[in-house]
C-alpha cells in the first residue's frame, strides 16, 4: 500500500509538469483554434538556455527565449490570417510542426545531443510515512499557483475577460471592439512564457534535450484532451492524471508497455465519442 | 481529337512516364541512382493515396507509414516464418492494412479534422509500441530479416521498373477516381458533408472506402519495401516516416496526383545533399512553413500560377494582389 501511495504521489509530481504544460496548450487552443505543436519547442529552448547559463540569469534568459519563440509563432499565425481566409486550421497546426523541427534542429546545433540538467531542489521529505521528492512537491505547488493565477487573470482582469470573449466567439468579440487578433497573439506570448517555465522545471527534474520537443507536445495534447477542453482546472487535472497513469504504468505494467499509455488514452478518449469535449466551441474558461 | 483529350487528361501520367524513361537512360545500370529512385517512388506510392484522402477528402492521416509497416510485416512474417513466396504474400499485404483501416475508419472518421490527426498519431505510436514489444513474431526492436528478393527479374532495373509501374497505376487510379462520380462525391463531402448527404452521397461509406484503399496501397508499398530492403524493424516505417509522407504531400501538392512524387523527390534529394540532421531539420521545417503559408496547394501548383501570370494582360498589375481581400473573395467563390 505504501509503495502504491508513493507511486501515486510521484505520478502527481510528474503530472504537475504536464498540467503546467496543458495550461498554455489550453490557452492557445481555445483562443486561436490552433494546436501549437511548437509548445514542446518552447520547453526545450527554455530548458537548455537555463541549464547552459545557470542561476537566476539562466531562468530569465530561458523564459525570454521561449517568449521570443512564442512571438514568432504568433506572428506566423497572424500572417496566415492576413494572407488567407483561414478555414483550414490544420495548415497552421502543420506549420507549428515545421517551427518545432527548426527549433529542435537549432537546439541540437547549439548545445548538442546531451540531456542537460539544471541543479534543482535535492532531497526528499518524509510525510505520513511516505518519502516525497522535494523537487516534485515544488513542481506541484508552482503548477497549482499558476493555475490559480490563470484563473484570477481570466476571470478578474480586463485582458483576461477580453481573451475569454475572443475564445468564445471571435466574431462577437470583434463586434464589441475587442482586438481579437491582438488577444490571439497575446495567447501565444503568455502560453510560450508558461511553457518556458515548464522547461526550467523539466531541466531541474528530468533534464531536457533537443529530441524531447515532440514528446512534450504530445503530453500536453494528451493532458488537454483527457478530460476535455473545458477549462483550466479540467486540463490541469488531466495533466495530473496523465502523470499518475504514467507512473502506475511504469510500476505495474511489463517493461516497455507504459509507453503505450499516452496514445492508448488518446484513442480511448477520442473513440469513446467524447470528441465534442475538444471542440473549441465547447470551451468556456 | 479524342486522343488529344485523353492525352491531356492523363498529362501527369505522361510526364511521369517521360521522367522514368529519362532516369533509366541516365542511370545506365548505376545502383545508386536506382536506389534513390526507388526511395522516391516508395514514398510516392504511400503519398499518392494520402493526397487523395487529404487533398480531396479532407481526411488527414499521420499513420500512412504504419499501414505500410502492417503490409511489410505481413509480408515478412508470411515469407520468413511460413515460407510463402513474395507473390503469395502480396494479397495479404494489401488486404490486412486495408481491412483493418476500413474497420477502424467508422468510429474515427466521425471526428473533426484535428481530432482525426491526433487519433492517427496515437494509432501510429500504438502500432510502433506493439511491434517493438512483439517478441519473436515481429523481431522486437531488432526486426525481421531474410525476406526473399523482389519477384521482378533483374535486381536493379527490374526492381526500379516494378515500383515505377506500381506508382504509374496509382497515378492512373488517382486521376480516374477524382474525375469519377465517387471522386466528385468525395470532394463534395470535404466541402460540405451535410449538403453531400442531401444529394445522396453516403458520407461514412465513401470516407471509409478511401481510408481503407489508401491503407491498402500503403500496404502494397510496405510489401515492396520489405522485399527490396530485405529487412524490417519498427523504425523502418515509423511515425517519423508517416510525418515525412505527409510532409511530401504538403510540399508537393495535396490535390495533385504527382504532387507526392514532387514532394518525395525534394525530400529524398535534399536529404542526400544536406550535410546532416541539423541542416535537414532547419531546411525541411522552413520549407514546410513557407509552402503552407505561401503555396497551400504545394509546388505542383506553381505551374498553374506561372500560367495565370503569363495570361495576365500587360499593365494589369503585379501577380500577387496587394490587397488580399479580392483574393479571399475569389477563393470563397471557388
Amino acid at each position: 500500500m505504501a509503495a502504491f501511495m508513493e507511486y501515486l504521489a510521484n505520478g502527481a509530481f510528474f503530472g504537475a509538469l504536464y498540467a503546467l504544460l496543458a495550461l498554455p496548450m489550453f490557452l492557445i487552443w481555445s483562443t486561436t483554434d490552433v494546436v501549437d505543436i511548437n509548445i514542446g519547442g518552447y520547453v526545450i529552448v527554455a530548458g537548455v538556455v537555463s541549464a547552459s547559463v545557470g542561476g537566476v540569469t539562466g531562468w530569465l534568459l530561458g523564459v525570454m527565449a521561449a517568449l521570443g519563440m512564442g512571438a514568432v509563432t504568433g506572428l506566423l499565425f497572424l500572417a496566415f490570417h492576413w494572407l488567407w481566409d483561414m478555414k483550414d486550421m490544420m495548415r497552421i497546426v502543420l506549420a507549428t510542426f515545421g517551427l518545432l523541427l527548426i527549433t529542435a534542429s537549432a537546439v541540437q546545433a547549439l548545445v548538442g545531443t546531451d540531456n542537460l540538467y539544471l541543479s534543482g531542489l535535492s532531497g526528499s521529505v518524509h510525510l505520513l510515512g511516505f518519502r516525497l521528492s522535494t523537487q516534485g512537491m515544488f513542481n506541484l505547488l508552482l503548477a497549482s499557483a499558476f493555475l490559480l493565477i490563470l484563473f484570477i487573470v481570466l476571470n478578474g482582469s480586463a485582458s483576461g475577460l477580453r481573451m475569454r470573449a475572443a475564445a468564445a466567439s471571435a466574431a462577437s468579440a470583434a463586434l464589441v471592439g475587442i482586438a481579437v487578433r491582438r488577444m490571439q497573439f497575446m495567447a501565444f506570448l503568455v502560453g510560450s512564457g508558461m511553457a518556458g517555465i515548464v522547461g526550467i522545471l523539466a531541466a531541474m527534474t528530468t533534464g531536457v534535450s533537443y529530441s524531447r520537443g515532440l514528446q512534450f507536445s504530445v503530453y500536453a495534447v494528451t493532458a488537454v484532451i483527457l478530460l476535455g477542453l473545458r477549462g483550466p482546472a479540467t486540463v490541469f487535472l488531466g495533466g495530473i492524471l496523465l502523470g499518475i497513469f504514467e507512473q502506475m504504468g511504469v510500476a505495474y505494467l511489463p517493461s516497455g508497455w507504459s509507453q503505450l499509455l499516452p496514445p492508448a488514452l488518446i484513442l480511448l478518449v477520442l473513440a469513446s465519442g467524447r470528441s465534442h469535449t475538444i471542440s473549441v466551441h465547447a470551451v468556456r474558461a | 481529337m479524342r486522343t488529344f483529350t485523353v492525352l491531356g487528361r492523363h498529362r501527369n501520367l505522361l510526364a511521369y512516364a517521360v521522367v522514368i524513361g529519362i532516369v533509366i537512360s541516365v542511370a545506365q545500370g548505376r545502383e545508386s541512382i536506382y536506389d534513390v529512385g526507388v526511395s522516391i517512388l516508395v514514398f510516392g506510392l504511400m503519398g499518392i493515396p494520402l493526397a487523395l484522402m487529404y487533398g480531396h477528402g479532407g481526411i488527414i492521416s499521420l499513420c500512412q507509414a504504419s499501414f505500410a509497416a502492417l503490409g511489410g510485416y505481413a509480408t515478412s512474417i508470411l515469407t520468413v516464418s511460413h515460407g510463402w513466396s513474395a507473390w503469395e504474400a502480396l494479397a495479404p499485404s494489401i488486404l490486412v492494412p486495408g481491412v483493418i483501416a476500413y474497420l477502424i475508419s467508422r468510429p474515427i472518421l466521425r471526428l473533426p479534422e484535428l481530432s482525426l490527426a491526433l487519433t492517427t498519431i496515437a494509432l501510429a505510436q500504438l502500432w510502433y509500441g506493439l511491434v517493438a514489444l512483439g517478441g519473436d513474431r515481429t523481431g522486437g526492436h531488432v526486426g525481421l530479416y531474410g525476406m526473399p528478393a523482389l519477384p521482378f527479374g533483374d535486381e536493379q532495373l527490374g526492381g526500379f521498373l516494378g515500383i515505377a509501374v506500381l506508382v504509374a497505376a496509382a497515378i492512373w487510379a488517382f486521376e480516374n477516381y477524382v474525375r469519377s462520380a465517387r471522386g466528385r462525391a468525395l470532394n463534395a463531402i470535404r466541402i460540405d458533408p451535410i449538403l453531400a448527404r442531401s444529394v445522396g452521397a453516403d458520407v461514412a461509406r465513401e470516407r471509409a472506402l478511401v481510408f481503407g484503399v489508401a491503407a491498402g496501397v500503403a500496404g502494397l508499398a510496405g510489401w515492396y519495401f520489405s522485399l527490396y530492403v530485405g529487412f524490417l524493424s519498427p523504425d523502418s516505417l515509423s511515425f517519423t516516416q508517416s510525418f515525412a509522407v505527409l510532409f511530401m504531400v504538403v510540399i508537393g501538392g495535396r490535390r495533385s496526383s504527382i504532387g507526392p512524387l514532387i514532394g518525395s523527390t525534394v525530400y529524398i534529394l535534399a536529404g542526400d545533399l544536406l550535410p546532416g540532421g541539423v541542416a535537414q531539420g532547419v531546411v525541411f521545417g522552413a520549407m514546410l512553413v513557407a509552402v503552407l503559408l505561401l503555396l497551400p496547394d504545394g509546388l505542383a501548383s506553381l505551374g498553374g500560377i506561372v500560367r495565370r501570370v503569363r495570361r495576365r494582360p500587360p499593365g494589369s498589375g503585379s501577380a500577387a494582389p496587394r490587397d488580399p481581400a479580392p483574393a479571399k473573395r475569389e477563393r470563397a467563390h471557388a
